[in-house]
């Protein structure tokens, strides 16, 4: 044996496994690069075209910034950055591991950690740090980005302002949710493709579609896991904080859900 | 060491495996045998703790497989060449695999060192010919150094090289007193490499003997002569146990009696002799006279235990 160490399983262990396997394929980096990338153009990017259009075309730019991206535009900013993000760190989530299973890589990694469970939850884990880790990213860029341009109108405001603090730590809780929701539900389908189309029906179908229903509607859409956990990063401000912490259980209740309901074919199901 | 205990396990309305009992033993390479769909897969998997029996039990080295703190330096499992993510490299694979039981880059470069493999590691598996991933997934088994091994068709898609290899690497396994449980449809290759066999049909227990007696049981040893003067040696060997045929003129086919006891009786009666072979059931013949029983009576587990 060449380790001194014995060689034993432990929860760190196999989260520290889990990690090796999301950095050794290339699609978790193509997902969030691409996550970054289309996410900045858009969010960072439409303020720019604002500001690049002929003066005769908008004769106020710093009304129309306002107008859309709210008094404090740095939190506007973040609130589209996160609105575009959350879709693929949905599908980096379900990436966590849907593929495993589709590739039969499930059988190898539960042969080595039979007890199963620790597998599941470093899923979990690793895939909610994703999430919060491109989110803080995510909106540190976004902010940064547009900082010159809104000092140019004479409406930046600092990154540590606690408005555009609240709202990153909250688009980092949302999207950390968000992701280990989607890990969570992925574990209930045999294939990727049926893992997707539940999770970006959920995420993404419903919120659009739902409110359409007569009467009901618009009160079952705030209950949805996307609807609800955007007000997360809502500035408390602006909006106060109790919708905040009511989005933010509702989204945290979904996902606990799920955790649990996915731990039972995760746990149960042949390899 | 494994034990089987009454594994029972229905897909459905499937029985895939039906009450099977049996142990291997370290020391020994133990070949599992049976029909496509008899069940050897799902039986194997029930070992590994993948497949969750319907009833009934399975031990590794005397326990659960769950209840070991160190699965993969008790149990080393190669079940089909599928399981690895072919978007990762060879030594990434067996890395994440590694870092579960806190086991080092080290011991990733010995077993790909091990298994040939280091002149490949770094490229991604989806690349790799049928022989490379059966080589990773013998490198995942080997990881942890296990005392027992457990392997579902090792040799499908390696190369001459890599069969005699494996085969020489099974049997060092087995002589270091490791438990060794592998199956394959390459009888010639099974006859070879194992010394006991375990052989099921239709998910039930058929034969679970060592292989000499599993030939043993099909036809008695047969010796062929080859004579001038068969006609002569026939009536000298003549006896209520011997039997004797001739297919040809000078040919002779004799079973109650072994080669040294006729060149005996030859050399009495001054009879040459051109041709005195002993020819045993061939593996091939046994499985089928085995395993056809059982398709056509849907037998209750025979006789040879």
């Amino acid at each position: 044996m060449s380790t001194s160490i014995a060689p034993r399983v432990t929860f760190a262990r196999v989260v520290r496994a889990e990690w090796v396997k999301t950095g050794t394929v290339r699609s978790s980096y193509w997902t969030a690069a691409f996550a970054l990338g289309f996410t900045l153009l858009f969010a960072a990017g439409i303020l720019y075209l604002v500001l690049l259009a002929p003066a005769a075309d908008i004769p106020d730019p710093a009304a129309i910034v306002t107008e859309n991206y709210g008094a404090t535009p740095s939190v506007g900013v973040l609130g589209l950055a996160f609105m575009f993000a959350y879709a693929l760190v949905a599908i980096l989530g379900v990436l966590t591991v849907s593929p495993e299973r589709a590739t039969g890589l499930l059988a190898t990694t539960l042969a080595a950690v039979p007890r199963r469970t620790p597998v599941y939850l470093s899923k979990l884990l690793v895939s909610a740090s994703i999430g919060v880790a491109i989110a803080l990213v995510l909106g540190t860029a976004s902010v940064l980005i547009v900082q010159p341009a809104l000092a140019g109108l004479g409406l930046d405001s600092s990154f540590f302002d606690p408005e555009v603090l609240q709202s990153l730590a909250g688009g980092m809780v949302f999207l950390g949710l968000v992701a280990a929701l989607s890990t969570a539900i992925a574990s209930l389908f045999r294939g990727t493709a049926a893992a997707m189309g539940a999770v970006l029906g959920l995420l993404v179908l419903a919120p659009a579609l739902v409110p359409i229903i007569p009467g009901i509607g618009s009160s079952l859409a705030a209950a949805l896991p996307s609807s609800a956990g955007m007000m997360l990063f809502q500035s408390a401000a602006q909006v106060g904080w109790q919708p905040i912490a009511t989005g933010g259980l509702v989204l945290l209740g979904w996902t606990a859900g799920a955790a649990v309901l996915g731990a039972v074919p995760f746990k149960r199901r042949d390899v | 060491m494994i034990e089987v205990e009454h594994l029972t396990k229905r897909f459905g309305a499937t029985t895939a495996v039906d009450d099977l009992s049996f142990t291997v033993r370290p020391g020994t390479v133990t070949g599992f045998l049976g029909p496509n769909g008899a069940g050897k897969s799902t039986a194997m998997r029930a070992i590994a703790g993948l497949v969750l029996p319907t009833s009934g039990t399975t031990r590794v080295n005397g326990r659960p497989i769950a209840d070991h703190a160190a699965p993969i330096t008790e149990i080393g499992t190669l079940l089909g060449p599928g399981a690895v993510h072919p978007g990762r490299t060879a030594r990434a694979h067996l890395l994440a695999l590694a870092t579960t039981h806190g086991f080092g880059r080290a011991r990733v470069e010995e077993v790909l060192r091990l298994t040939g493999m280091e002149g490949v590691a770094k490229r991604r598996v989806g690349s790799y010919s049928m022989g490379m991933a059966q080589r990773i997934g013998l490198a995942a088994a080997l990881l942890g150094d296990p005392q027992t091994i457990v392997l579902d068709e090792p040799i499908n898609g390696l190369d001459p090289d890599g069969i005699v290899w494996v085969r020489h690497f099974l049997r060092a396994l087995a002589a270091e007193g490791r438990t060794v449980f592998l199956s394959s449809h390459l009888m010639s290759e099974m006859a070879q490499t194992a010394d006991h066999l375990i052989v099921i049909g239709r998910g039930r227990l058929i034969a679970d003997a060592p292989m000499q007696q599993v030939l043993g049981a099909v036809g008695a040893t047969r010796v062929s002569v080859k004579s001038p003067d068969a006609d002569r040696l026939a009536a000298a060997i003549a006896g209520p146990d011997v039997t004797i045929t001739s297919e040809a003129a000078g040919e002779l086919e004799i079973t109650g009696l072994d080669a040294a006891a006729i060149a005996a009786v030859a050399r009495d009666r001054g009879v040459l002799l051109h041709e005195l072979t002993t020819r045993t059931a061939s593996l091939e013949e046994a499985y089928l006279s085995l395993t056809d029983a059982a398709l056509e009576y849907q037998a209750v587990p025979a006789a040879i235990r």
